[in-house]
């Protein structure tokens, strides 16, 4: 049961590892969105280079507040003169042709999307973290690195625990399993270490390592005290 | 013999709870150096815990015993 409880840990702490390249991908408006849907229900993007249509009267229902955008080349009209204006709350806003993201939020509980030319509904369900290497961006090669590290280290653990648990037999063979629940843990704990960068609740895959490695400890030193009685 | 490793303890001991080895052999399950080996072997003699007789080794009943219990302890365990 260790082995493969362990073995579904380092199984996507490889997968990390080897993908630590989306740690370096830019921040999609995706991320924005999910950033600010602690607070809300739901949640649209728009992209302002695309956007042809203001949203229709019927669609305009509810407390509309603009969360968060995204200006990578800023060009921002004001008043209704621009080709795009859309309603942000009461005010009428409009965006030029630009590569803008706006993203949207309705706080009304019971609009659960509306239909806007051209915007991407969002389910406001999960996807809530945007890791840190998005707002410091010379943390994300730091980041990408150690979870590159860790995860192949937990990997190389995992290896070494196996190899430590079946290439033997007979009594010495229980001594081996027992030695091999430190780099099992270790795995663990790498594991986790690998994926924290992604989001902190992949922390919580350390406990069982951690509690692993103490389990070690305390009966290694049992033992041993129980040996010394013995051998002195 | 000032300190001993328990991991070597444990290896000898549960290996000879097999049954009797040459020395040789006990020597290549244990993964030690030559003179360390003997070292050991020596030390766990001392303490009757291991004979060395017609040409292997053997635990003593002291040294079944622990053996044993040690066995015992790691089915605990695991």
């Amino acid at each position: 049961m260790f082995i493969l409880a362990t073995a579904g840990v380092v199984a996507v702490a490889l997968h990390t590892a080897t993908s630590a390249h989306v740690l370096l991908a830019a921040p999609t408006a995706q991320h924005y969105t999910a950033a600010i849907q602690a607070t809300a229900n739901r949640s649209e993007v728009y992209h302002g280079s695309t956007i042809a249509k203001r949203p229709a009267a019927e669609n305009r229902e509810g407390n509309w507040t603009e969360a968060a955008s995204r200006t990578a080349t800023v060009d921002i009209c004001s008043g209704g003169a621009a080709p795009w204006p859309f309603y942000n709350d009461t005010a009428k806003k409009a965006l030029c042709r630009a590569n803008v993201t706006v993203v949207l939020v309705n706080v009304n509980y019971d609009v659960r999307y509306v239909n806007y030319s051209n915007t991407i509904p969002q389910s406001a369900d999960g996807r809530g973290y945007v890791p840190l290497g998005n707002y410091v961006p010379g943390l994300r090669w730091v980041l990408a690195l150690w979870s590159a590290a860790s995860g192949m280290a937990g990997v190389a653990l995992y290896i070494y625990a196996v190899y430590l648990s079946l290439a033997c037999g007979g009594a010495l063979c229980k001594w081996r399993r027992f030695k091999a629940i430190l780099p099992f843990s270790a795995a663990t704990v790498a594991a986790s270490a690998s994926l924290a960068p992604l989001s902190p609740l992949y922390a919580a895959l350390a406990v069982p390592g951690v509690w692993g490695v103490w389990h070690y400890y305390r009966a290694r030193r049992r033992l041993a005290v129980w040996l010394s009685t013995i051998l002195t | 013999m000032a300190k001993y490793d328990l991991d070597v303890i444990a290896r000898i001991l549960l290996a000879l709870l097999q049954g009797p080895m040459g020395r040789t052999q006990l020597y290549m399950r244990t993964r030690l150096n030559y003179p360390r080996f003997l070292e050991y072997l020596e030390f766990l003699k001392q303490r009757e815990l291991v004979v060395e007789r017609d040409g292997s080794v053997r635990l003593t009943e002291r040294g079944h015993e622990v053996a044993k219990a040690l066995e015992r302890a790691l089915d605990e365990l695991l």
